[in-house]
């Protein structure tokens, strides 16, 4: 149903373009985010072709004159950093929506007709699939950041199209290359390339010549066929869009991206950062630079005094868990209150997994917990009894220890434990049997 | 009553502040008038009769051009009503809008008479390239009104509307003003928002103005010359005041007070002005006698109120028509790309898309707009892109330096407007180049997009009209419409009905 719809959008006689300005602001925001080369004078092009997708009969686009050169962007391929370059950025119009329906007529949406894109163009730098969606995983985040795009693959907000050549080993200029399009999933895609990659080789070494096409990805087939569309090669006659003035980049402009840039940080940032910072493992900076919500509770965290390592080993175990099984996000207060009770010793490890799960499902506040339950440290004095009790009770394990077995302390730590219901310190527990056995 | 069909807008404007006649008479008596003409002059293709509904005229007493019967060229929209821009591509629609200068209009209270006829797409010198019919020129029912606004200036000339908009992308408005004896105005490209005007040319066309006299066109351009954020090309440096400055030029009166709101006498504005006669054009090659003779008349008169005139050369005489028609015909070539049948228009049904587009267009448009579309598409192709497109757009710089460099020296440039008088139906069809001579003058200005102003200079000896050109730099077109109200002024001009049409009035039954 074609409801967001207008004259212009429809190329109605008479009607005129005008540029989207927030558009032109969010574009800037990623160039200044990936440092790329920015035109403060860029213009618009017309690009002339037929087809019912293209209600006036041309696209508005950037052609020669493209408002960014060049950037970069940094992610991470497993555990390996490396750099993302860009070719060229620039802003042009969606064309409509052809829905190509069984019984063989085909249905124009033009609720997207008109609407404003920013066309990414990356340099030829990836060598497999899972590089690619490696780098469209950090793209996609930054996009998100910035507030440019949803960055919804499946909603058609974030696209990409492959192009993709083989060459042999050692040969220096790139083979003739093929657009995939259509795709719109991560594991899609990676097939897609893979696959294309696999044609064209297969094409190469049987002694043909790889012809420049448009394919696109056929599930059914497990491979990338050779689309519908007729592939003339277009001339599309480029010239200056005559409707639109040049588009004039400002200091103002330029500054207000700057600003929006600094205020966020992108995962790879943030991983980078969390090596860097902290002792932290690879895995584990990883697995935390992963999600915006881990490294926002592992930054504040940190801030508040708790070890990273300690820290980091919580949020990746119990917290995580907790969070999956529960689909509810754990806050940093319930954390650093679990935390600093462990830390203080009045409770241990194992209390403290169940404080943490009591806590998060009743939402009453750790130490409540702790204080209003069993789980609260024992005094000395109680525990010196235990101790004692414990040890006139097991007289045959006592005289094993004045034997020389160190090992039998274990076993009297455990029986302490036992009597506590494991709410004793370890630890004190020890020392205290120790303590009392070189008495007697 | 029907004598008040012959008066200037802002004579009539004074009937209304008396209250002598009302906006609604006034609509009635023209559509009457209308019906009674239309057969012989065929300027509309589509009256508006509803003169009492939606498009009710009102006066509202404001100094502007309410309650006025205004014709506009069916090539800018109307909502609710039929704009085909005188193409079968576009029979029956109906655009869902208003143009923003049709807008304007509507908000001023002013009555829109109906669409006026012009050349298939505004591409043509005579208005016979309609694929409707050809208009006749009120002066002699056998010529044409020239083109491609023909119909808004039989309109006009022909008692049908008191003014009208056109268009004018390469002369389009002047030319068929010199033709029919009327003042046509070419306002700086960009002062006048295209939101609405189908286009041909992107980057030349204009909507333009036929008025009766100076005055008039100065009334409407303030009404339509307004900045607009659906037009991403208007521009304006400050308000228009065009009536107020045209009004400050009195009539035969004592010289001017100082002061610049004081009235400013006819020869105080023509005196001492700077003007330029472009030499290269002045030729019998471009300009047939008669012509040459009204115009060469027109330097006197303005070198005895003093003004100073000078003959320089202009190099890119040579140059004019060919950039002119290379880079209109580029642009139009994409402007009318979108003429498919598959979103509004005529369209015949087939299941093949190709066929579709093929069908649609050939069927849909005539021979000349086939012609510039072609054109259009040539070069701008690959391998003649540099030698045609990209050397026109170098030519059109040279031109717009040339222009300001003229301009550093001078207040206006003179040249004639048409090479010819009204010439007959016919004459020319066989030979498209011959029909682009006629803009041989006139499309200098759209190159450089300066304004532009045609005149009515005088006659031939058969009765014909002839006018002259005055161009001034972006933006100047109160100096210009103060300079030519002077002349108006000077010489007791009054507008001139012809004697066909006057015959017609005897005849007319109120």
């Amino acid at each position: 149903m074609n409801l967001n719809i207008c004259p212009i959008c429809l190329g109605h006689p008479g009607v005129l373009p005008a540029v989207n300005r927030e558009v032109v602001m969010k574009a800037l925001t990623f160039g200044k985010k990936i440092n790329a080369e920015i035109s403060t004078r860029s213009s618009f092009a017309r690009k002339n072709y037929f087809y019912p997708d293209l209600p006036k009969g041309y696209q508005i686009s950037q052609y020669d004159s493209p408002p960014m050169r060049g950037g970069s962007l940094i992610y991470f391929a497993g555990d390996d950093e490396r750099k993302g370059e860009f070719q060229r950025t620039h802003l042009e119009e969606d064309t409509a929506k052809i829905y190509h329906l069984p019984d063989g007529t085909a249905r124009l949406d033009f609720n997207r007709a008109g609407i404003p894109l920013m066309e990414i163009v990356t340099k030829p730098i990836f060598h497999s699939g899972q590089e690619v969606t490696d780098f469209l995983e950090e793209l996609r985040q930054v996009l998100i950041l910035l507030g440019v795009s949803d960055g919804n693959m499946e909603e058609g907000n974030f696209r990409c199209e492959p192009n993709i050549s083989v060459r042999k080993i050692g040969e220096e200029r790139l083979g003739t290359r093929c657009e995939v399009k259509n795709l719109n999933s991560y594991s899609i895609l990676r097939k897609a390339v893979d696959a294309e990659v696999k044609r064209q080789i297969a094409i190469i070494e049987g002694g043909g010549e790889v012809k420049q096409q448009t394919m696109r990805w056929d599930d059914n087939k497990g491979e990338t066929v050779p689309m519908r569309k007729k592939e003339t090669e277009a001339d599309y006659r480029y010239f200056d869009e005559p409707d639109l003035p040049v588009l004039v980049i400002t200091d103002e402009m330029l500054a207000l991206a700057k600003l929006k840039v600094d205020e966020i940080e992108s995962p790879s940032e943030k991983r980078m950062r969390i090596v860097s910072n902290y002792a932290l493992s690879a895995y584990d900076a990883r697995m935390i630079s992963s999600s915006q919500h881990l490294t926002d509770l592992f930054d504040d965290l940190v801030k508040r005094g708790h070890s990273p390592k300690t820290v980091a080993n919580w949020l990746l175990g119990e917290v995580l868990r907790l969070e999956k099984e529960n689909q509810k996000l754990v806050t940093a207060d319930i954390i650093s209150s679990v935390l600093k009770l462990l830390e203080d010793r009045k409770i241990n490890n194992t209390q403290a997994k169940d404080v943490l799960e009591t806590a998060f499902s009743t939402g009453k506040s750790p130490e409540e917990i702790v204080s209003s339950s069993q789980m609260g440290r024992m005094e000395d004095a109680l525990l010196l009894e235990i101790v004692r009790r414990v040890i006139e009770g097991n007289p045959r394990m006592v005289e094993d220890f004045k034997k020389g077995k160190v090992q039998v302390l274990r076993a009297l730590v455990g029986q302490v434990m036992k009597e506590t219901k494991g709410s004793a310190d370890a630890e004190k527990a020890k020392s205290l049997i120790e303590s009392e056995l070189r008495k007697t | 009553m029907k004598e008040l069909l012959t008066l200037t807008a802002h004579e009539l404007l004074e009937l209304y502040r008396k209250r002598t006649v009302t906006a609604d008479e006034i609509a009635e008596l023209q559509l009457r008038w209308i019906d009674f003409t239309e057969q012989r002059l065929r300027s509309f293709i589509t009256v508006n009769k509803d003169s009492q509904g939606e498009f009710r005229p009102r006066f509202l007493n404001d100094g502007g051009l309410s309650g006025v019967p205004i014709a506009v060229k069916d090539i800018i929209c109307v909502k609710g009503i039929p704009t085909t821009a005188a193409s079968k591509i576009l029979e029956g629609y109906i655009p869902p809008y208003d143009a923003t200068a049709v807008r304007l209009l509507k908000e001023r209270g002013i009555f829109i008479t109906g669409k006026t006829n012009l050349d298939e797409f505004a591409m043509g010198s005579s208005t016979e390239y309609s694929a409707y019919f050809a208009t006749r020129n009120p002066w002699d029912l056998s010529r044409v009104p020239g083109g491609s606004s023909g119909g808004s200036a039989s309109a006009v000339a022909g008692l049908q509307s008191y003014l009208s908009l056109g268009t004018d992308t390469g002369g389009s408005t002047r030319q068929p003003a010199s033709l029919c004896g009327l003042v046509g105005l070419l306002p700086t490209y960009g002062s006048v928002s295209r939101y609405g005007l189908i286009a041909y040319a992107s980057s030349f066309d204009v909507i333009s103005i036929f008025a009766r006299d100076s005055l008039d066109a100065a009334l409407l351009l303030d009404v339509i010359s307004k900045r607009d954020s659906m037009d991403s090309t208007s521009a304006l440096p400050k308000e228009r005041q065009a009536a107020e400055a045209v009004r400050r030029v009195g009539g035969n009166e004592e010289p001017s007070v100082a002061g610049s709101r004081a009235k400013q006498s006819p020869s105080d504005i023509i005196g001492g002005k700077r003007i330029a006669i472009l030499k290269d054009f002045i030729v019998p090659k471009y300009i047939e006698p008669e012509t040459l003779d009204c115009f060469e008349g027109a330097i006197k008169d303005w070198e005895r109120s003093g003004a100073k005139i000078s003959w320089i050369p202009f190099r890119w005489v040579g140059y004019l028509l060919e950039a002119y028609y290379v880079l209109t015909c580029a642009e139009a070539s994409s402007n009318l790309a979108r003429y498919d049948g598959l979103r509004y228009g005529q369209s015949r049904q087939t299941d093949d898309l190709e066929e579709l587009y093929i069908n649609n267009r050939t069927f849909g448009f005539g021979d000349e707009v086939k012609r510039r579309i072609l054109l259009g598409t040539f070069v701008l192709s690959a391998g003649y892109f540099d030698q045609y497109y990209n050397r026109a757009r170098r030519i059109r710089q040279n031109i717009r330096e040339e222009f300001r460099s003229i301009f550093r020296d001078y207040d206006f440039i003179a040249i004639p407007t048409s090479p010819f008088p009204a010439f007959e139906l016919g004459a020319k069809l066989d030979d498209p180049v011959s029909m682009y001579y006629a803009d041989i003058c006139t499309v200098a200005a759209n190159l450089a997009s300066v304004p532009a102003v045609n005149i009515p200079a005088g006659f031939t000896s058969t009765g014909l009209p002839i006018g002259i050109q005055l161009i001034g730099r972006p933006c100047a077109e109160e100096k210009i419409l103060s300079f030519t109200r002077a002349y108006e002024l000077e010489k007791s001009y009054q507008f001139q009905v012809s004697p066909i049409i006057k015959e017609m009035l005897d005849q007319f039954n109120e």
